[in-house]
This record gives C-alpha cells, sequence and structure tokens, in this order.
C-alpha cells in the first residue's frame, strides 16, 4: 500500500481510463446543490426521530430514525469527501453541508434554553457579563469558569451589540464555531497531507470523535477553545510549509494569536494545545537534527510552543490559580482508580450499565477502537517504511529530489500530529473507571485530530488500492470478468464501500460512546439526571422562588434542582464539599452539625429545597450533589423518607412552598434551639 | 482624485469600512434584534480579523481560508479588548466596544499581498451560487421549524403548587405576633394540568385543629390560578406550628408550616 501520489493528485485529474466528461452548467449548479434537498430528508429524519424519542418512551425507533437521518447526509459527505475524481468546489460544499447538519442535533435537543449542566452555567455567566460589563465574577455552578471568560465576552458582545438574548446569540456563536472547526480540519489536513481530498477525509474523521455532535457544540468553553486549537495547528503546519521567512513569520505570529488566544477561553484546551505543540516541536526538533527540515522552521515552531506555554501557565498561576486544584483530581483518582483496577482491586465501572442505547449502538461503540487502532497500526508501519526507505535514500548516492519529494510528503506536523493522536489509545482504558471516563472521552475531541491525520493516507490508500479484489483468486479464474479495468474499478468500490462502512460505523459508536440517551434525546422524566430532571413542575417551583423570593438567593439543593433553580431563578447553590457538607442536611437524620450551621448561616443560606424522590430513587448519574459526596455511585439510596420530612417539624425551617415533589424551606437558624409545642423536639 | 480611488489601498479598504458603516448603523438605528444582528455581525466578527489578515500579509497565503480564519481572528481581537478595557477601566462596554474596535482595526487594513481579483463573471456567478444555497439553507431550516412545529411532542404530566402568598412567601423564619390578635395569611395555589375547584385550606395548631374557624375555599383568579386568605387567631406560646393544609373534600394534598411567637420571654430561645 502506498500513499504518496494519492494525496497530491489534483482533486480534478483525468485518468487514462475515464474519458473527460462535459456537463452542462445547469447540471454542474444542479450537482452543487444536491446537498440540499439531502440535508432536507436528513434534516427531516432527525426531527422526526426526535418528535419520536419525546413520545414513545422507551421504543428504540428513535435511534433507529436517528441514525438513517444523519447518514443521509454523512455519507454523500464522506463518498464526495474520498471520491477521486471531485471537484474541489463539490468537496467544501458537501463537508459544509455536513458541518451545518452535524449541528443540528444538538440544536434540536435544546433550541430555546440552556439545557445541559456546564450549558447552565455558562449561560449564566454570559447572561451577568451581558448585563454587568464585569469580567471575573463568580459563578454557581463551575466556580473555575469566572476565571476563564473568553467565550462569555463573544457571547455576551453578540447579545449586547445585536440585542439578540444571551441564548440565541450563543446559539449564532456555536454555529460559527461547529462550522469552523471542521473547515479547519479541512485546512489542517490540506496543509499537512497535501491535497484537499486529505483535509475533507481528514475533516470527516475528526468529526467522528465522540465529542464533536453532542459535546462541543453545547455551550461551554471548550465548544469555542477547541475551533483556535485546530486553527493554530494549521497555521504551524502553514508556517512549516511556508518558503519565505516573512511568510514563515506572519504564519508564526497568526499561529501564535490563536493559540494563545485559546489562554483566556479554556484551561484545558491550553494545556492540551502546549502539549500537541510540543509533540510538533520535537518532531521538528529531529528531523532538523537529521536535517530533514527546512531551516528556519524549528524557531517559529518552538516560539508558537513556547509562547503558548508562557501564557498558559502565566494565565493559571496569575488569574486562575484554582485551575490545578480543579483538574488535579480528574487526572490523579483515574489513574488511581485505574490502577486500582488493573490490580484487581476492583472499581471499574460497567459500561453501558443501565443503558438504553440499542445493541449495534453499543457493538460500534466497543467496534470503533479497535477499527482506529487497526488503521492507525497501518499508519505507524507506513511511517516507519517511508523512514526507513527516505534514510536509506538520504544516505544512498542518489538523494536528491527524490528525498525532498519524501520530505514535501512527512513534514514534521504530520509525524507530531500524527505520535499527539496516538496518545488517544492510553486513553481508552480510562474509560472503564467512573473518575477517568469523562476526561478520557473529552480528550479524544482532541486527539481524534492527530489521529485523524495518521489514518487518512491509510484510508485513502486503501480507497485507491485495488488490492483487495487483485487479489481474490477466484476472480481471477473466471474469464468472462477478466478485463482488468473492471477489477480495478470494482476493488475501488469494494474498498470504498469497506470505508464507508467503517465511517458508519466511527460515527455511530462514538456518538455512543459519548453521551447517553438522556444528554442526546428528549423523553420521559429521568431522576438524577441533568438534562432528563427538568419538568415543568421544577421551572414552576424555581419561578416561584424568583418571583416571590428574588434572585441571586443562596440556597442549598440537589445538583438537579439546582440547574434548574439558576436558569429560572438566578440563584446560587451551594457548592458541598467534605468542608462544607451541605449534603449531611440530607443524608442525615436529625440537627446538623454546629459547625455547618454556624457556615450556613454565616454565608447567609437561607433556603433550602428539597426534591422528596431524593429517598426513593437512586439518581442516574449515580451522586446527588458532586462526584465526592459520600455514598457516590452507590447502589443504596442512603437518604431516607425521615431525613427529609424531618424539616418539616422544625421552628427553624418553615415549610413555604411544597408541591408533587418539591418543598422550599426557609432557614432561621436564630430558632435552630427552639421548641415548638406539638412537635416533639427542636433537636 | 482617480488614482487615489483606484490605489489599492483604498480598494482593500473599502468593503470593510462599508461594513462598519453598516453595522453601526445596524446598532444604532435597527430596533428589530435579528435584522440588527444581521448587520453587525460582519462589522464584529469579520472585520477586525480581515483587517488582522491584511496587516500580516496572509491573505493570498491562506487562499480560501482567509475568511475562517479572519472570523477566529476577530473573535480573538473581541476579547482581548475586552481584557484591556476591563484591566484599564474595571468595565467593558460590550454594547459599542466592538464596533469601536472594528473601525480601529481598519487602519490595519493594508493590502501587502491582496489576493489576486475574481473576474467580475466570476464574482457574479459566485454571488449567484451563494444566493441559491443560502435561500436553500433557508428553506432547510424552515422545513425543521415547521416540523418541529408540527410532529407530537412529550406530554408533560401536571402538577399542583401550595405557597404563601404575599409578604408571606418570604417570610423570614419564625414569625412574632401580639397574643390574641390575628395574622392575615394569604396562600396561592398554582397548577398546570389540574382542576383547582373544590379546594379548601384548613389550618391546625401545634397537630390540633384551631376552634370555630372553618377550611376556607380556594377561589381562582383570572389567570385560572388559586388564592386564599385565612385569618389566623394567635394563641399565646413560646412557639406554635401553624399548619396550612390544602384540600379536596377531606383529602390533604399539599402543606405549609408558619411557626409564631407570641412570647418574647428569654426561655423561648428564639
Amino acid at each position: 500500500m502506498t500513499t504518496t501520489g494519492v494525496l497530491d493528485q489534483p482533486a480534478t485529474a483525468p485518468t487514462p481510463q475515464d474519458p473527460p466528461r462535459r456537463r452542462t452548467t445547469a447540471r454542474r449548479a444542479a450537482l452543487a446543490l444536491a446537498p440540499l434537498p439531502t440535508a432536507a430528508a436528513g434534516a427531516a429524519l432527525v426531527t422526526w426521530s426526535y418528535s419520536l424519542a419525546a413520545t414513545r418512551g422507551a421504543d428504540e425507533t428513535h435511534y433507529l430514525v436517528f441514525w438513517l437521518g444523519m447518514l443521509t447526509v454523512a455519507v454523500p459527505a464522506a463518498t464526495a469527501a474520498g471520491a477521486r475524481r471531485t471537484s474541489p468546489r463539490t468537496r467544501l460544499i458537501w463537508i459544509l453541508t455536513y458541518a451545518v447538519f452535524s449541528f443540528l442535533p444538538k440544536l434540536l435537543r435544546n433550541p430555546s434554553q440552556p439545557l445541559f449542566h456546564d450549558e447552565i452555567a455558562h449561560w449564566r455567566q454570559s447572561a451577568n457579563l451581558a448585563a454587568s460589563g464585569q469580567l471575573f465574577q463568580p459563578d454557581p455552578l463551575i466556580g473555575i469558569i469566572g476565571k476563564f471568560p473568553g467565550l462569555h465576552i463573544v457571547v455576551a458582545t453578540i447579545s449586547d451589540v445585536s440585542g439578540l438574548s444571551v441564548w440565541r446569540s450563543a446559539v449564532v456563536l456555536l454555529l460559527i464555531a461547529h462550522v469552523t472547526a471542521l473547515l479547519g480540519a479541512v485546512a489542517l489536513g490540506e496543509a499537512v497531507l497535501g491535497s484537499l481530498r486529505a483535509g475533507t477525509v481528514v475533516a470527516l474523521i475528526y468529526s467522528f470523535n465522540s465529542s464533536f455532535m453532542y459535546f462541543d457544540t453545547q455551550l461551554g468553553y471548550e465548544s469555542l477553545a477547541i475551533v483556535l486549537f485546530i486553527w493554530c495547528l494549521f497555521c504551524v503546519a502553514k508556517l512549516q510549509n511556508a518558503r519565505t521567512r516573512r511568510g514563515r513569520l506572519a504564519w508564526t505570529a497568526a499561529a501564535a494569536a490563536l493559540g494563545c488566544g485559546v489562554v483566556p477561553i479554556h484551561h484545558l484546551t491550553s494545556l492540551i494545545l502546549v502539549l500537541a505543540l510540543a509533540v510538533v516541536s520535537i518532531a521538528t526538533a529531529v528531523r532538523r537534527r537529521w536535517q530533514d527540515a527546512p531551516a528556519g522552521v524549528l524557531a517559529p515552531t518552538l516560539a508558537v510552543t513556547g509562547l503558548v506555554a508562557v501564557s498558559a501557565g502565566l494565565w493559571i498561576a496569575l488569574v486562575a490559580p484554582d485551575t490545578v486544584s480543579y483538574l488535579s483530581p480528574y487526572f490523579g483518582s483515574g489513574l488511581s482508580q485505574l490502577t486500582h483496577l488493573f490490580s484487581g482491586s476492583g472499581g471499574g465501572r460497567t459500561l453501558f450499565s443501565a443503558s438504553t442505547e440499542p445493541s449495534y449502538e453499543r457493538l460500534a461503540a466497543f467496534a470503533s477502537p479497535l477499527i482506529v487502532g487497526v488503521l492507525a497500526l497501518a499508519g505507524l508501519l507506513v511511517l516507519r517504511r517511508r523512514a526507513r526507505a527516505g534514510r536509506a535514500r538520504h544516505t544512498g548516492p542518489s538523494s536528491g529530489d527524490a528525498w525532498s519529494q519524501h520530505m514535501a510528503d512527512w513534514p514534521p506536523t504530520r509525524i507530531g500530529l500524527g505520535l499527539f493522536g496516538l496518545l488517544y489509545f492510553p486513553s481508552v482504558p480510562f474509560i472503564l473507571v467512573s473518575s477517568g471516563a469523562e476526561g478520557a472521552r473529552r480528550s479524544w475531541a482532541f486527539t481524534y485530530l492527530g489521529l485523524a491525520i495518521l489514518i487518512t493516507p491509510v484510508v485513502l490508500g486503501l480507497i485507491d488500492s485495488t488490492g483487495l479484489l487483485e487479489k481474490a483468486t477466484w476472480l481471477n479464474r473466471t474469464r468472462w470478468l477478466d478485463p482488468a479495468r473492471w477489477r480495478a474499478r470494482a476493488g475501488r468500490r469494494v474498498t470504498a464501500v469497506a470505508a464507508l462502512a467503517a465511517s458508519c460505523v466511527l460515527l455511530i459508536g462514538n456518538v455512543a460512546a459519548g453521551l447517553n440517551e438522556d444528554y442526546r434525546f428528549p423523553g420521559p422524566y429521568v431522576f438524577g439526571s441533568d438534562t432528563r430532571s427538568i419538568t415543568p413542575e421544577l421551572v414552576g417551583t424555581a419561578d416561584w422562588f424568583g418571583q416571590h423570593i428574588g434572585t441571586n438567593q443562596l440556597i442549598v439543593t440537589d445538583r438537579y434542582t439546582g440547574l434548574a433553580f439558576v436558569r429560572e431563578a438566578d440563584a446560587w447553590t451551594a457548592a458541598p464539599s467534605a468542608g462544607f457538607p451541605t449534603y449531611d442536611l440530607y443524608f442525615h437524620d436529625g440537627r446538623p452539625p454546629g459547625s455547618l450551621v454556624q457556615e450556613l448561616s454565616s454565608s447567609h443560606y437561607a433556603y433550602l429545597v428539597i426534591d422528596r424522590r431524593m429517598a426513593t430513587e437512586l439518581p442516574a448519574i449515580g451522586v446527588f450533589f458532586e462526584p465526592d459526596e459520600p455514598f457516590a455511585y452507590t447502589s443504596r439510596d442512603p437518604i431516607t423518607v425521615g431525613a427529609l420530612a424531618q424539616y418539616e417539624n422544625y421552628p427553624w425551617t418553615t415549610l413555604l412552598y411544597q408541591s408533587d415533589d418539591y418543598a422550599i424551606y426557609r432557614f432561621d437558624f436564630g430558632a435552630i434551639g427552639a421548641h415548638a409545642t406539638g412537635t416533639g423536639t427542636g433537636r | 482624485m482617480r488614482d487615489l480611488i483606484r490605489s489599492p489601498r483604498l480598494r482593500a479598504l473599502a468593503l470593510p469600512a462599508a461594513l462598519v458603516a453598516v453595522g453601526f448603523v445596524g446598532r444604532y438605528a435597527v430596533p428589530w434584534p435579528v435584522l440588527r444582528a444581521v448587520l453587525v455581525a460582519p462589522a464584529v466578527l469579520w472585520v477586525p480579523g480581515h483587517c488582522v489578515v491584511g496587516a500580516l500579509g496572509l491573505r493570498a497565503a491562506a487562499g480560501r481560508w482567509s475568511a475562517p480564519l479572519a472570523v477566529l481572528l476577530s473573535i480573538i481581537v473581541t476579547i482581548a479588548a475586552a481584557l484591556v478595557s476591563y484591566a484599564g477601566f474595571g468595565y467593558v462596554p460590550l454594547g459599542t466596544m466592538p464596533l469601536w474596535v472594528s473601525l480601529g482595526s481598519l487602519l490595519l487594513a493594508a493590502p501587502r499581498a491582496p489576493a489576486p481579483a475574481a473576474t467580475p463573471r466570476e464574482t457574479v456567478r459566485a454571488l449567484g451560487f451563494g444566493t441559491a444555497f443560502g435561500a436553500g439553507a433557508l428553506a432547510v431550516a424552515a422545513l425543521v421549524a415547521g416540523l418541529v412545529h408540527v410532529l407530537p411532542s412529550q406530554q408533560q404530566p401536571g402538577y399542583l403548587a401550595f405557597s404563601f402568598g404575599g409578604d408571606f412567601a418570604d417570610v423570614p423564619g419564625v414569625v412574632r405576633a401580639q397574643a390574641g390578635g390575628m395574622l392575615d395569611i394569604p396562600v396561592s395555589v398554582t397548577g398546570s394540568g389540574q382542576d383547582l375547584s373544590g379546594l379548601t385550606v384548613s389550618v391546625a395548631r401545634d397537630g390540633k385543629p384551631i376552634a370555630n374557624t372553618d377550611p376556607v375555599p380556594v377561589l381562582i383568579d383570572a389567570s385560572g390560578q388559586g388564592y386564599a386568605h385565612v385569618q389566623l387567631p394567635i394563641a399565646t406560646a413560646c412557639i406554635s406550628r401553624y399548619s396550612f393544609t390544602l384540600q379536596h373534600d377531606a383529602t390533604s394534598l399539599r402543606l405549609l408550616d408558619l411557626y409564631v411567637t407570641s412570647s418574647s420571654s428569654a426561655g423561648c430561645h428564639v
């Protein structure tokens, strides 16, 4: 299998077997507009699937209709991307259509207001900024996001300048970011691999990562930061391709601006960008040491890496020192749990436990790492073979043009990003432990870009090879099918169909591995789910609170009720921890410890909101409040009916509001030792 | 004059300057948010980055990617300007700052390496295709919006909520009142998908019915929500618990509590 030549072939290059085709202008226009009816059909199916999910409960039909809709656009887009003779315009129109279309599922999930946990936090932050013009305000749900205001600045700017609501402004920005991310992957692929065809295939493979469709389309800082991440790498690739010093300087400036632009937006993306740039820099340095890379490339690459690293370091040190304590538990706990798991001490999680996803999605999820593993291995073998051949040519007597061509095919960015993509594989085992699962999934949004760079040449090599049928000896015996041309074409078709099938598996599997049904589809109420816990009753309760008690009130409540109170009533929810164990108000029957009362009182927490189902149901995501709470991920409900009902008997908790499942109490800590006639003791 | 008009610098400035002007008009003269957004978007999300790309001399080198690059650089310019503004003045005027930044960025719009100009025919064709594709995309969006409206959606269960009303909704805890006096306690009943007729509110003190008080019927206002006023006779007690029960016939549906003290003696601990 060879990949050179495949990548560099002009997109419209005629082949001897194929006579030039004449197309009328009208036919060309019709072909160029073909994505529109396709997208309309796909969009109709996806919209229908959401209606089915909302109305038919446990039925799996909505999955089938959803994937029919998605593949209606994804398959033609992949075909246009991988086809040898497609005009650049057609490739770009299809990839653009796919980019916009792949935004639809998340848009349909919550078109009119924020729903995901992080989304509500960022929406609140943006709304506060739009209203006050003050940066670095604390956030009630995720404290750290106040220190990374980049996304909120842009959302609030669009809102304030245009007059659109904060949510609509966010949707506009997210759509732009989502489309620009995919175009960035095309641009990066083209810059690194040398053809638009390869670029569009890189973009498609990148889009199969588990964050692309739902996570990086939510209102979250990563959704914007990852776009700059991709385009920064594009600029680095371009600086390495630039032939003049002035060009290199210009691309260096652009890369540095984009890379440093990530820093005030998102901590994790900044750090991963530094890592990716470091790997590219090392690859460049090694190639330069071998005198493979052109002179003048290493210094600007190192400069970009250094600038981004210093910016990230300074920001974290001076503006957001909490970042370290915020991120370290994810790495530390995940690694610790994984060690325990492999040492046989347990601590693992069962993949797809209690999942409602259909079996084909689960199978695809398990198959996806295997498929990319095989392709990555092939990519590494090609890299190794090319490196050996290149070195032999380099050291041999006839080095020169061939070696230069080899260098053009294998720029340091290609090697560096390919190696960066290999980080996907060590992250896969973390999916088996609860503390590492989310981090692992989120890292794939980045490493898949490198993987796409690594495996795209392999995929294109396979599509363009006729190997599969050439090696089928039974075909050689069928003399009536003898013509080599038929075999070549059929071989390409077989491999193209296989590539399309593998693409579908990757798309379905990674989306399934990314988020569960509660996030992806509307449906009936699910206790302890970020996205299915918000009911009209909860919204009505939060509305009542906002209207009668007021906004900016400090409340103690569970994670899911708190989301609605933050969204609807601008409330500030207590962030429980070992040092501020507000969850003890729920877990323990009896008077809370004096230290907790003292802290609640001095911090002016005035309201307690209780969802009575906490005593009868376990939360779907395993925690009532936060991952470090006692009894997290337990199989037995630690909260009793008595523990929740006790507040009806205390003079220091006045029951102000009661609905089917929710109760709002007013704290009066001055009465905590008081005794009411007929209620036993004040405890 | 002709030379000035034909100068590459002025030609490079023309489009961004026009877009900035349109942005200002949109910001200050157009009251409708969607139209205003359409008018200001290029000025805010494209012009600054476009000028930076031009200043770096990357327009030709970036080729077809110069437009998305300009969008991203515009975003970075906006963020940087906001941070500088906040550092300098402790405040970010988000409603106006981006347009002034956009205006200022025109100074950078020097065409150091202008992109090859398209022929008029190519421009017309590209515009025609863009218009046709854009119209088609809008039609697809309209189809989706129509389907969302037409297709059946989730039926949400109803609920019934009972709460204090008026000032008592925000009661700070134990209420001090004069023994022998009366408290007028407003309560409200809200519901979705519920029949509020026939509801009553009864009160108990310390778990026992209060003598000579009948259940108060819940009235329904014009918005379909229920309300009632309960007259509460205050007894002499350190702290009494008054329980308000929302009932339908004899069935208790919801409960509220109010703790009232009519004594200020130190032994009451309130």
